[in-house]
């Protein structure tokens, strides 16, 4: 239903773009950086507090609708473990290969994106409460998302608001379902 | 793709490459089977009864490239201090530790708490308790490693704290330079030594009359071997000492990061153990210090 749902609105945001008013734009290869904050869902929020976090995007237009990237992202959580220890951090590094689809209204474009990649974690704290298991930092990371972007007058840049769902299926609290970080971000996006 | 996009793309490349080079130095957590509990058990003076508990660090098995470097420091060392200096395989500064604990009071009544560290290296167990540096009754005993502070946990509360990384590679030195340095441990724990370069080793504790019908430590003499900082060994094994005047309980989380990179098991407890240098439980190479007592009844 998820998946029939996102093809309909890749659809609807194909059809409906009109390119002919849009306010001019680069096409081809860009570069995104962007911050934000990054929550897990539950289980696992309950041992990893929101966190900021940064991320960057290098990617080529093939068409003016579809494009393919790399995204690179980082975030720090404090983990809400049971004490000891308290107050104590990690970070969580994720890496993917990931495609987008979208379309421009005038000034602004929207898109949906998914993609594969890993993701790491940086210590073994959550292993305390089962998350992880021993020597375990490193998990394979689906992740799935939209967002819009706001094309300013100089056709290279854009500004854009991005949200992702991070699914981490080798960290997985005990009797719960894998984790996922949502990734909420305002970018900046140069195309050359 | 243009000049500009290969230079942002290198630049990318290369946040990337400190981005995760910084994760080398990032900590593990190894938790304890179990808390530690006292304050239920009275001895025969009626003094309650210190919980105890060791934790031995998952240390990695020395490998070809470990020894390698390790030989070649050994003969860097024995060049420059001679040949009565070993290099252990753990050294000071391989490993960052720090504890961190809470104590829980389980009772009804506010109580007073302790806690203290003693421990081993890959040399010498230290218990203070083996080390007898006058016979006076009034003479205070021999202090433990680190901690002995006196902590007050209210009734029914959770108290926590923590031994830094500074404490703890105080306690590593302190550690040594009671054991191989035979500095007394009276001025091993109360002088500060996590910066120092190198220790001189002291000849045996002998003992003297204190004037009070009692025996002491006489002053000691260097015996002119020197311990250079790249040879301090550091602390593998951690005894806790718990004491409590109420029913409490310890629990404790020992964070390590490895400095040098390959000397934790990367599954730390879990690790098979054919691939632990150290089994637990761990004796040293030359078991508990313990230098020669006062002649009885001296």
């Amino acid at each position: 239903m998820i998946r029939g749902a996102s093809i309909a609105a890749a659809i609807a945001i194909v059809s409906f773009a009109a390119t002919a008013d849009a306010r001019p734009a680069s096409q081809g290869w860009y570069t995104e950086g962007g911050a934000g904050a990054v929550a897990f869902l539950p289980k696992t929020n309950k041992d990893a507090a929101l966190g900021p976090g940064l991320g960057v995007r290098i990617g080529y237009d093939l068409f003016s609708f579809f494009s393919v990237g790399i995204s690179l992202g980082a975030s720090s959580h404090e983990a809400t473990v049971p004490a000891p220890p308290s107050g104590e951090w990690f970070q969580l590094y994720r890496g993917a290969a990931d495609a987008r689809i979208g379309g421009r209204f005038d000034r602004l474009a929207l898109f949906i994106e998914g993609g594969i990649g890993a993701a790491m974690i940086s210590s073994n704290i959550l292993m305390k409460v089962g998350i992880t298991d021993p020597g375990q930092r490193f998990s394979v990371a689906f992740q799935a998302g939209a967002g819009g972007e706001y094309q300013l007058e100089n056709r290279h840049y854009a500004i854009g608001l991005g949200v992702d769902g991070v699914m981490m299926p080798s960290f997985k609290p005990p009797g719960g379902s894998p984790a996922i970080a949502l990734d909420t971000r305002l970018y900046l996006r140069y195309t050359y | 793709m243009s000049k500009q996009a290969i230079r942002h793309l290198g630049l990318g490349s290369a946040l990337v490459v400190v981005a995760f080079g910084a994760c080398a130095n990032d900590p593990v957590y190894i938790d304890p089977d179990d808390g530690i509990v006292a304050g239920l058990e009275t001895d025969a003076m009626g003094d309650p009864v210190p919980g105890k508990a060791s934790f031995l660090l998952p240390i990695h098995t020395e490998r070809a490239s470990d020894v390698t470097d390790r030989e070649k420091l050994q003969m860097d060392v024995t060049t420059k201090y001679g040949a009565d200096v070993v290099v252990p395989y753990v050294r000071v500064g391989n490993l960052e530790v720090s504890v961190e604990w809470t104590i829980e009071n389980r009772s009804d009544k506010d109580g007073q708490a302790q806690i203290e560290i003693n421990g081993a290296n890959q040399f010498y167990d230290y218990d203070p308790k083996m080390v007898i540096l006058s016979t006076s009754d009034e003479a205070p005993k021999t202090p433990g490693l680190s901690g002995d502070v006196p902590i007050d946990v209210p009734a029914g509360t959770i108290v926590n704290g923590l031994f830094t990384e500074d404490d703890m590679r105080e306690t590593s030195i302190d550690l040594d330079q009671i054991t191989r340095g035979r500095v007394n441990p009276f001025r091993a724990r109360l002088t500060i030594s996590k910066n120092v370069d190198h220790f001189a080793q002291l000849t045996e504790v002998t003992f003297v009359d204190d004037g009070e019908g009692g025996m002491e430590a006489a002053p000691q003499m260097e015996t002119g071997v020197v311990f250079p900082r790249e040879a301090f060994a550091q602390m593998l094994r951690f005894d806790f000492v718990f004491s409590a005047d109420q029913e409490m309980v310890l629990r404790y989380d020992v964070r390590v990061r490895d400095v040098r990179g390959n000397v934790l098991h990367d599954k730390l407890r879990s690790a098979p153990t054919a691939e632990l240098q150290y089994m637990d439980p761990y004796t040293s190479e030359n078991g508990f210090y313990a230098p020669a007592p006062p002649a009885p009844g001296a």
